[in-house]
């Protein structure tokens, strides 16, 4: 057990580094210079232009410009936002909140609908609920998450002249209405995972009911739903908390649509506000984190997958 | 010898084609649904130009943000754009977007996943964590970042998503050739003395298919999808080019949706519909030629 975390752990270090050096490198290998451009759109004279390049270092060769960089994110300073006054530190700091609420949101909702669906399926497979549940999760991974939320918006309005909250409140000042705020886009950015969930528990749950041990604990005489809960879907649930840990990175980038058209000032909009604004800096650094905080969700997700499953600590 | 070859060669390809599709059809009632609207799709992706009732950038065809009538059955744009040909046009950029960046994706995936799955040790280490590098992000950040600072542009979007889809799809070619290299014909093969090239794009190469072939039509669901979200967070395909994103989320609805739900329904329901069809088919194609998947 030991030697899987350590390594696991170990293995930390050498992927945060390759991940930096994705996103330092694609964002300086790219042709033309976009702050300039940008600078100029603004209405920037060409000598401040410089000015400003030499105050961001940009003007500096690139292992130097990286190891600053490197060097800053050990300090916790990720750099200084050019549009704006607050640091990116602060500002990502006040959206990575919103965003891991939403996310969780997300989960709690996917897992609530996905795998009552699974076993109802499994149980009875082949039976016309199975095949509209197998429908409906199809349609949950085909339906655009944006058009979706969109109709949401629109559809209400028109139909009973209700629109869902679109202004954040802090869930200090107001818990109710934080909370009230988040129902739609967690579920509607829900519905891919559910069905993805609801997928996997039918298809574990009917490999796992014809395994010895479920016909031993019929043998015994247990009642059908013990056998389900405790024998069967305990183990088919084992590979469930992979996808759901693996889903973490797909709902952080289905997260910033959410962000956008619900109006939450997460991490998506920060980082799609830095894209329109082409605020390397704050993209780079941003990126990152993202990076880094998935990472470190699938590396949580491993140990809990071999701590659930002896097996593994062994391969 | 000439007798014994002849005894061993397998049965007329054209044969066992039409009997697995005979197969396919009527264990597969979905997967064909399925198959028939991608058929479709491609079909107007190709065509639909030269067929649809007006000009796609032709302004003020009809009146302005009209409700669906006879003339226009899907409506009109905020500039008096017919939104039936749009969408039907809008295919077009689907299908590009869609086939170009699996080929790559896949493509690529292949090559690099045999070669690392073949060859192993350190070359396969190395590959590996910086695919776990690249699969740490969600993929449509990254080609939100790459897609903003390269400029949009079919050919930009199509290349951001096929290399997007290379480290996660090379992952399941490597897992398969993993398992195929230690088969026993893969060892005949070495002992009578093939070389590495030859025994893995004769003996590896042909039991690795099956599972790109599903992966390669359900990816084409999601990037279709992909590419609707870029277009509609407005980094995608610029204008005049129809794209259904962009008919939900862009400047032409954003401001007049409210009023007029039809701009916003219908591209949404075509793009559903295909993605819909995509899965199905790929779901199909996944229980017929991969059965330990099957689950039943």
């Amino acid at each position: 057990m030991n030697e899987y975390v350590m390594r696991r752990v170990l293995l930390v270090p050498p992927t945060v580094f390759i991940i930096s050096l994705i996103v330092f490198g694609s964002i300086r290998m790219l042709p033309g210079d976009a702050l300039d451009d940008r600078l100029a759109e603004a209405g920037v004279p060409a000598e401040d232009r410089l000015k400003i390049r030499a105050d961001l270092g940009l003007d500096r060769p690139l292992l130097e410009q990286y190891l600053d960089w490197m060097g800053g994110l050990a300090r916790g300073d990720l750099g200084d936002s050019i549009f704006s006054k607050d640091s990116v530190a602060t500002r990502a700091r006040r959206a990575l909140p919103i965003t891991v609420e939403l996310g969780v949101l997300s989960i709690l909702f996917a897992i609530i609908l996905g795998i009552p669906t699974g076993l109802i399926s499994a149980l009875k497979p082949g039976s016309l609920i199975d095949l509209i549940v197998r429908t409906l999760a199809i349609g949950g991974l085909s339906i655009p998450n944006f058009w979706l939320a969109t109709l949401l918006i629109v559809l209400p309005a028109i139909w009973w002249e209700w629109v869902p909250p679109l202004t954040y409140v802090s869930f200090v000042d107001d818990p109710v209405d934080n909370v009230t705020l988040f129902l739609l886009p967690a579920l509607v950015l829900s519905l891919r995972l559910g069905a993805t969930v609801m997928r996997m528990v039918r298809s574990e749950m009917l490999e796992v009911i014809r395994a010895d041990y479920v016909r031993t604990a019929r043998a015994k005489g247990l009642t059908e739903y013990r056998v389900v809960t405790r024998h069967a879907f305990r183990n088919a649930a084992i590979p469930v908390v992979t996808v759901i840990g693996l889903s973490v990175a797909t709902l952080l980038g289905g997260s910033v649509i959410m962000e956008s058209i619900f109006g939450l000032p997460g991490l998506g909009r920060l980082m799609l506000e830095a894209i329109r604004e082409r605020e390397f800096e704050m993209i780079q650094s941003v990126v990152l984190l993202v990076g880094v905080f998935v990472m470190l969700v699938n590396l949580a997700v491993d140990l809990v997958y071999g701590f659930l499953n002896p097996q593994i600590r062994y391969g | 010898m000439t007798a014994a070859a002849s005894l061993y060669r397998p049965r007329s390809r054209v044969l066992t084609v039409r009997r697995g599709l005979w197969r396919f059809l009527r264990k597969q009632p979905l997967g064909t649904v399925g198959a028939l609207i991608v058929g479709l799709f491609v079909v107007l992706g190709a065509i639909g130009p030269y067929i649809v009732p007006y000009e796609t950038s032709a302004l003020a065809v009809g009146p302005r943000l009209s409700s669906p009538t006879l003339d226009h059955p899907f409506g009109t744009d905020a500039f008096g754009r017919d939104q039936f040909s749009r969408i039907i046009v809008g295919a077009r950029l689907s299908v590009f977007v869609g086939f170009g960046a699996v080929a790559i994706g896949t493509g690529a995936a292949t090559v690099l996943g045999l070669w690392v799955g073949y060859v192993g040790g350190k070359v396969d280490m190395v590959v590996q964590r910086v695919v776990d590098g690249v699969m740490a992000y969600p993929p449509l950040v990254l080609a939100l970042v790459a897609v903003g600072v390269l400029g949009p542009s079919a050919l930009n979007v199509t290349l951001v998503l096929g290399v997007l889809m290379i480290a996660a799809n090379s992952r399941v070619v490597r897992g398969s050739t993993l398992a195929v290299k230690e088969s026993t014909y893969v060892e005949a093969a070495r002992v009578v003395g093939a070389g590495t090239p030859r025994v893995i794009v004769r003996h590896v190469l042909p039991n690795v298919v099956s599972p790109l072939i599903v992966i390669a039509t359900v990816s084409l669901g999601t990037v279709i999808l992909a590419e609707g979200a870029l277009s509609f967070l407005g980094l995608g395909v610029p204008p005049p080019t129809p794209s259904w994103g962009r008919m939900i989320g862009g400047e032409e609805s954003r401001f007049y949706f409210a009023s007029n739900p039809s701009l916003v329904l219908f591209p949404g329901a075509a793009l559903t519909l295909v993605v819909f069809a995509f899965n199905m088919f790929g779901d199909a194609l996944r229980d017929v030629l991969d059965p330990r998947l099957r689950g039943e």
